[in-house]
């Protein structure tokens, strides 16, 4: 049974130069990528916000800025701070149902994808359909998916996964067609099945591409549970809290929750990017594929 | 000189009265501030409809009555960002609307210096409706059902299920947003609905016979609109100036409402939208709701409009109660009649 054709790759003096997986295993190892120190992550962002902190701070107390319209800096800092488990706790909440989202939202578009990816049928039959969904205002389907999909968690996860689906679909494509006609054509000569030719040509070639979709969706999920929040603002959620005291006019405890959703936009957007390099380097391995 | 002594008559008189008319014209437009020309800022705190509040507003700009009191208002809507209130603090609009409750609210809450100036919702806005086939015929009822809430459930309705020795734990409360197809569906048993539109949508659009419960029926006390302005602009002489004239050119429009309610809707008709066609059906049903709990014996003795701190005080006393008050409020500052006890004078 073919059940590697990487390995089958090798014990032929492959035709493809540095991109045959068989020249991979004649260099020599591939050393884990070399992670930049921290602080050259973690200081410039926060060097940045410093100063857009400390401008807007100086604006408001200088321009007599009215707190209705726009809170200090120091007292939305202030609010953090002392209410930190309330933001946190909350924060979960949202985390969960974008995390759900985007994981339904993934896995769905990579699936369909695949399929597109094999057949121009399905292509002209299914890429209209998920354009118009993607054109429909997730706003005016909320209401909808409440009906539907019940008052609990499971309408919030359907909009954070709708709306991070279209990114993923798209790149998701792209990459499963980005292979090297060559190696396809290799594949197709060693009778290698289209299972085969999926699991390891088109995958890998569609990684990069997922990851980079990933990056996008990642932060639109978090949106997308956001905005379905605030229509079931009962079960709350940092976009509950948000409808609340935006309500409510507390203005500084609607930045101290716009700042703890931008600390998880920021850990999320880096665990996309710290699991693609991992994931780039167990690919780079000589064993990739196997 | 006979012949111009029997000319110059006249035109003496003439003269005469041209310097008189002068005179009058010059103290009309500079000595008298009461004929001066002033600019009001008004939002409604929602897209254009026929809520009472807002057909006040129509009403009086468009048969004359702010320009009888020598007012010029511009007339904006919040839609549904509630911009309003925080327009309204910033100083870029002069008056707008708000419920009587979340201007409590954001007062303790916020410390937001709004000032109520007239009350429109003699009674809450909101009501918790059941279809007839349920067999649910009083709030005791509610004991055991799904009972749907809008992000919030509200102290009027805690303090409606306390009225009859209930409590939420003696239900379901479930989340159901903002469409009262769930109630259809039978998703919930109990659906809260905003009295003046609502109940129009159900029982005309969606074909259901239902009953709607009031708090306010069961004696808890319950308050509909206000107009409120800030504190600060209440300082200005001017201000209280014009804000007399509003009152007073938009109660004389709620009292045409309540005389010729068509009329005030083809008023009304003229600041909707006309893409898509507005349905005089439904805003007739939102103006009748609200001209109906606008009006009780406390403004039949004292005037459209009027309010009283007792008013507040008990709703203030519930909503502190169920908790929606961080703290109390202080309602001599909260309120201020005077520029409506001088309409009503």
């Amino acid at each position: 049974m073919f059940s590697n054709p990487v390995r089958r790759l090798d014990s032929v003096d492959a035709p493809f130069g540095a991109e045959g997986a068989g020249q991979r295993e004649r260099l020599a190892p591939v050393a884990l990528p070399s992670w930049r120190p921290l602080a050259a992550w973690v200081v410039p962002p926060l060097v940045a916000l410093i100063i857009l902190a400390v401008a807007v701070e100086i604006w408001v107390r200088a321009g007599g800025v009215s707190v209705w319209v726009m809170p200090r800096p120091s007292s939305v800092l202030e609010v953090f701070v002392s209410d930190f488990g309330l933001y946190f706790s909350e924060g979960l909440l949202t985390v969960a149902v974008s995390l759900a989202g985007l994981a339904v939202g993934t896995a769905a578009a990579t699936l369909l994808a695949a399929g597109v990816a094999h057949s121009q049928l399905l292509e002209r039959a299914v890429l209209p359909i998920a354009i118009m969904v993607k054109v429909t205002p997730v706003v005016a389907l909320i209401p909808l998916f409440i009906i539907w999909l019940g008052h609990s968690i499971e309408p919030k996860i359907a909009i954070a996964a709708l709306i991070t689906y279209f990114p993923v679909l798209i790149n998701a494509i792209a990459g499963f067609r980005d292979v090297d006609a060559r190696m396809h054509d290799f594949f197709r000569s060693v009778d290698a099945s289209t299972w085969e030719i999926f699991r390891y040509l088109r995958l890998p070639a569609a990684v990069p591409y997922l990851f980079a979709s990933l990056k996008i969706s990642v932060t639109l999920s978090l949106i997308g549970a956001v905005v379905a929040e605030f229509f079931l603002s009962g079960q709350g959620g940092l976009g509950a809290l948000i409808w609340i005291e935006q309500n409510n006019l507390r203005l500084d405890r609607v930045f101290a929750a716009v700042l703890m959703l931008t600390l998880i936009g920021v850990t999320l957007s880096t665990a996309v990017v710290a699991a693609e390099r991992v994931f780039s380097w167990r690919l780079d391995q000589p064993s990739a594929g196997a | 000189m006979f012949a111009v002594s029997r000319l110059s008559r006249p035109l003496v008189l003439i003269a005469m009265l041209i310097a008189a008319s002068a005179a009058m014209l010059a103290a009309a437009c500079g000595g008298d501030d009461a004929d001066e020309i002033l600019t009001m800022r008004y939002s409604a705190g929602f897209v254009p409809q026929a809520n009472l509040p807002f057909v006040a507003v129509y009403v009086a700009e468009d048969r004359g009555y702010f320009a009888d009191e020598g007012l010029e208002v511009d007339i904006q809507h919040a839609g549904f960002t509630g911009s309003h209130k925080s327009l309204i603090l910033a100083g870029e609009i002069d008056i707008t609307t708000l419920p009587a409750s979340e201007l409590l609210q954001t007062r303790a809450n916020a410390g937001a210096p709004y000032v109520a100036v007239m009350l429109f919702g003699q009674r809450g806005d909101f009501g918790y409706a059941v279809l007839n086939k349920s067999g649910i015929s009083s709030p005791a009822d509610f004991a055991g059902r799904n009972v749907g809430f809008k992000g919030i459930v509200q102290s009027e309705f805690h303090a409606m299920l306390a009225a009859h020795s209930l409590t939420t734990d003696d239900m379901t409360m479930i989340d159901v947003g903002f469409n009262p197809v769930v109630l259809v569906e039978e998703q919930v048993d109990v659906y809260p609905v905003f009295l003046s539109n609502e109940p129009d949508t159900l029982t005309r659009n969606l074909n259901q016979e239902i009953t709607v419960f009031e708090a306010a029926d069961y004696g808890v006390p319950t308050l509909g609109v206000v107009y409120l302005v800030t504190e600060e602009f209440l300082e200005d002489e001017t201000n209280r100036e014009k804000l007399e004239r509003f009152l007073r050119a938009t109660a004389r429009a709620f009292e045409f409402a309540l005389d010729d309610p068509a009329a005030a809707i083809e008023s009304t008709v003229k600041f909707l939208p006309e893409d898509p066609a507005p349905d005089l059906a439904h805003e007739r049903f939102i103006l009748d709701t609200e001209l109906n709990n606008a009006v009780s014996d406390l403004t039949r003795a004292n005037g459209v409009g009027w309010f009283t701190m007792q008013q507040f005080r008990a709703l203030t006393d519930v909503l502190l109660e169920y908790g929606a008050l961080d703290q109390d409020v202080d309602l001599e500052a909260a309120l201020d009649r005077s520029a409506l006890e001088a309409v009503h004078r």
